[in-house]
């Protein structure tokens, strides 16, 4: 985050006393500092919590997948059938009483697959994904 | 002449590998016998020239052959089968069938299936759907990457065959094995499509005509009406379109009947001929009609691309009583008749579903059980009123899918091979018209493959019945006074020494040895229970009219002058009826999907013991009720 100070003016101020003018300094680089920790935090906590289910996935918000959080024999047989990590997963639509989930993988294949096996499919929205 | 090649043809479901495989055998193919694979795979011998033959089987649909896999599976049969293919010294081609509209998802199927060492050869079908798409795929491109011979199709070209076996040919006589690196299927599929000038708009269009069809059929409300209502006349056709033609059957039947008995006269080898084998296996032929609609109807919703929609709006109506969508269409068919249902189950992919689901759509209420519904409820509950009447026929009805989804739940917990199924992932191909030469010949197979039934397992099962009810028994019985020699034949018949032996057994459900031979007399099939009864109590034609056998049932007496039958009877009766397997066709129809006869025993065993439990029930608590 950047902060629009008038630094020059300032340093060059001819009353200013050398000490105060150190201390001045010293909080603007503290303050710096700060701004630049604040910046990288929230961008962290901003991506943790853009991870998140498949079946969470908002309809039509395009995402890449992330993670299978499965067995192995779940993981390859989902793999198999065309959903593998990095692949582009949009929800299509969802069935009725909390049914299967259809979904459109990468541009070509369309999959319909159980909500709770959703559920461990980690996926993470693409930049600009309406919410 | 050189030794015939094995070209087995493997693919993703949906890849059009049934269209290629038609196109190129004709209509040779038959069912193939290999070891260890009970699903059917089908096998045919091409005459390439003069010199050589191609032997071209076609493998179920595949996902992929590597990782674990269940060996019922689609994938353990594909898998078993290539595993012999490489150990056997006959010269063996595998040929992938890959859909070009999907082909980085078809390339990692390529991948395992180079690394097998066999020769490979890559057939890129629906490339007529991937240029309506706007793309072009570059055949020579795909095959210099892959390091195998790529030849781009569909199974509508004129000249399909001749370049299929041309490709097949070469890499049969050439025996070369593909590469087997890694390679990146993406960046290869990204490459070899090549797209047209417009094939934006030309994506677009066939995108938005798919969007525009699955936002009617798959709409929250709408798709679940259509999905019924097409279920529905499904229905109707396999109960009242079939029924004209079994009416034929019938005819046809009684004519050859009619004959054998001008010929023969009225002995013993004349009533085997016709009460045995016509009256028996004859007569289950009238199934034919129902299994052929509900065949060709089940291959048309299923290459449509509607199959995998009806799925998705129903499975999850079904998984709590472990089965899945796949399942709804057996399940609504076994209501006209079990058998076709049980051939049609096997549009369900995962093995210990489908299993689950065969054993229970003998439960389902199918219309042969009518009959003896009619009769007792008829004879029993005459006094009632017509609400109390309909009331019961409908209980009894649905009894039958109530009974069903609980079987389900109590074999998913008991019964191993039919454990929790597989969470439900299914890919939803794009909308296609199906191929009617296609749709015709597994109509075929179907007709085909029943009537070897009929003449096998079904007419070795009639003549046994037949010999039960005829031939005379241990024990002489003492038949009505003005008796006709039918009557008096079944009256010392072993089947009534049977029923008598098995009174100790069926006394705690009211049932006497004349009710044990009408259940002896129906363990062939449902519909013969009223007539078996008829002729107990004397009445030839009670399947025409059952007034006179009714008037009888209410009048019978026990040895000792006691009123012999109630409304108890009649209720435990029914129960017996909703939940035993009384059908040979059924029990043949398992075996047939099994490839064993572990699971029509097993089939028999328990609706069998099942049946007595709640007719024991049914009765106790009816008589403690007064009734």
């Amino acid at each position: 985050m950047q902060t629009a100070t008038p630094e020059a003016s300032e340093d060059t101020a001819p009353t200013a006393h050398p000490g105060a003018l150190q201390l001045r300094r010293a909080e603007r680089s503290v303050e710096s500092r700060l701004c630049c920790l604040l910046d990288e935090w929230s961008e962290a906590a901003l991506q943790a919590t853009a991870v998140t289910s498949l079946e969470a996935l908002p309809l039509h918000a395009p995402a890449t997948i992330a993670a299978l959080k499965l067995s192995d024999r779940e993981a390859t047989w989902l793999r198999a059938v065309g959903l593998t990590e990095g692949c582009l997963v949009t929800v299509l639509r969802k069935a009725p009483l909390s049914g299967p989930l259809h979904v459109r993988v990468d541009q070509h294949t369309e999959l319909a697959i159980d909500r709770e096996l959703a559920l461990h499919v980690e996926v993470t929205p693409a930049a600009g994904a309406a919410s | 002449m050189s030794e015939t090649a094995i070209v087995t043809l493997v693919g993703r479901p949906n890849a059009g590998k049934s269209s290629l495989f038609n196109a190129v055998t004709g209509s040779h193919a038959k069912v193939g016998n290999f070891p260890g694979v009970t699903v059917d795979v089908l096998e045919a011998q091409v005459t390439v020239s003069e010199h050589e033959t191609l032997r071209f089987v076609d493998l179920p649909g595949v996902y992929t052959i590597e990782g674990e896999a269940d060996p019922e599976s689609d994938e353990g049969h594909a898998r078993r089968f290539l595993d012999d293919l490489s150990k056997h010294q006959t010269p063996a081609v595998i040929t992938q069938v890959l859909d070009c509209t999907q082909l980085a998802l078809g390339l990692r199927l390529t991948l395992e299936l180079r690394r097998r060492g066999l020769p490979l050869v890559v057939l890129a079908t629906q490339h007529d759907a991937l240029v309506a798409q706007g793309f072009e795929l570059d055949a020579a491109a795909l095959g210099e990457a892959l390091g195998v011979r790529v030849v781009a199709t569909s199974a509508r070209d004129a000249n399909v065959k001749a370049r299929v076996l041309e490709a097949t040919s070469e890499a049969a006589r050439l025996k070369t094995a593909p590469p087997s690196g890694a390679l990146d299927v993406t960046a290869i599929a990204n490459r070899v499509l090549r797209p047209r000038v417009d094939a934006k708009q030309a994506f677009a269009r066939v995108r938005a005509r798919t969007e525009r069809l699955d936002g009617v059929l798959l709409h929250p409300l709408l798709g679940p009406v259509i999905f019924l209502a097409l279920m529905t006349a499904l229905f109707a056709a396999v109960f009242f379109i079939a029924e004209p033609v079994t009416g034929l059957i019938d005819v046809f039947n009684q004519a050859l009947a009619a004959r054998i008995e001008a010929l023969l006269g009225t002995g013993l080898l004349s009533s085997l001929l016709v009460d045995g084998v016509l009256g028996g296996a004859g007569t289950v032929l009238a199934f034919l009609p129902q299994i052929v609609i509900l065949t060709v109807a089940l291959e048309l919703i299923d290459a449509s691309g509607y199959l995998a929609r009806g799925t998705f709006l129903v499975d999850r109506l079904l998984r709590f009583a472990g089965l899945g969508g796949r399942s709804f269409v057996p399940l609504l068919s076994a209501h006209a008749c079990a058998v076709p249902a049980i051939s049609a189950s096997r549009i369900i992919r995962d093995p210990g579903q489908r299993l689950r689901t065969i054993l229970v759509l003998p439960l389902m209420t199918c219309s042969a059980r009518i009959p003896t519904f009619g009769l007792l409820i008829a004879t029993f509950f005459a006094a009632r009123s017509v609400w109390f009447r309909g009331g019961l026929f409908v209980a009894l009805y649905f009894s039958g899918l109530g009974l069903g989804l609980i079987a389900s739940l109590v074999l998913g917990r008991t019964v191993k091979r039919t454990s929790q199924p597989r969470p439900l992932v299914l890919e939803m191909p794009p909308y296609r018209v199906p191929q009617l030469s296609v749709v015709a010949r597994v109509g075929w197979r179907a007709a085909t493959r029943f009537v070897r039934d009929v003449g096998s397992v079904i007419l070795v099962a009639s003549v046994v019945l037949w010999a039960l009810l005829t031939v005379p028994g241990p024990t002489a019985g003492t038949p009505p006074p003005d008796a006709t020699p039918r009557v008096v034949a079944m009256h010392n018949s072993l089947a009534a020494s049977v029923g008598r032996l098995l009174e100790p057994v069926t006394a705690p459900t009211g049932f006497d040895w004349r009710l044990n031979v009408g259940l002896i007399g129906s363990v062939g099939a449902r519909e013969l229970m009223v007539g078996t009864m008829g002729v107990i109590f004397g009445i030839e034609d009670a399947g025409d009219d059952s007034a006179p056998l009714a008037e009888r049932l209410r009048e019978a007496k026990r040895a000792d002058g006691a009123t012999a039958y109630s409304a108890a009877t009649a209720l435990a009766l029914m129960a017996f009826f909703v939940i035993a397997c009384q059908c040979m066709s059924t029990l043949a129809a398992v075996r047939r999907e099994t490839r064993s006869w572990r699971w029509p025993i097993f089939l028999f065993a328990y609706t069998y013991g099942a049946a007595w439990i709640l007719s024991v029930v049914v009765f106790q608590v009816a008589r403690a009720a007064g009734l």
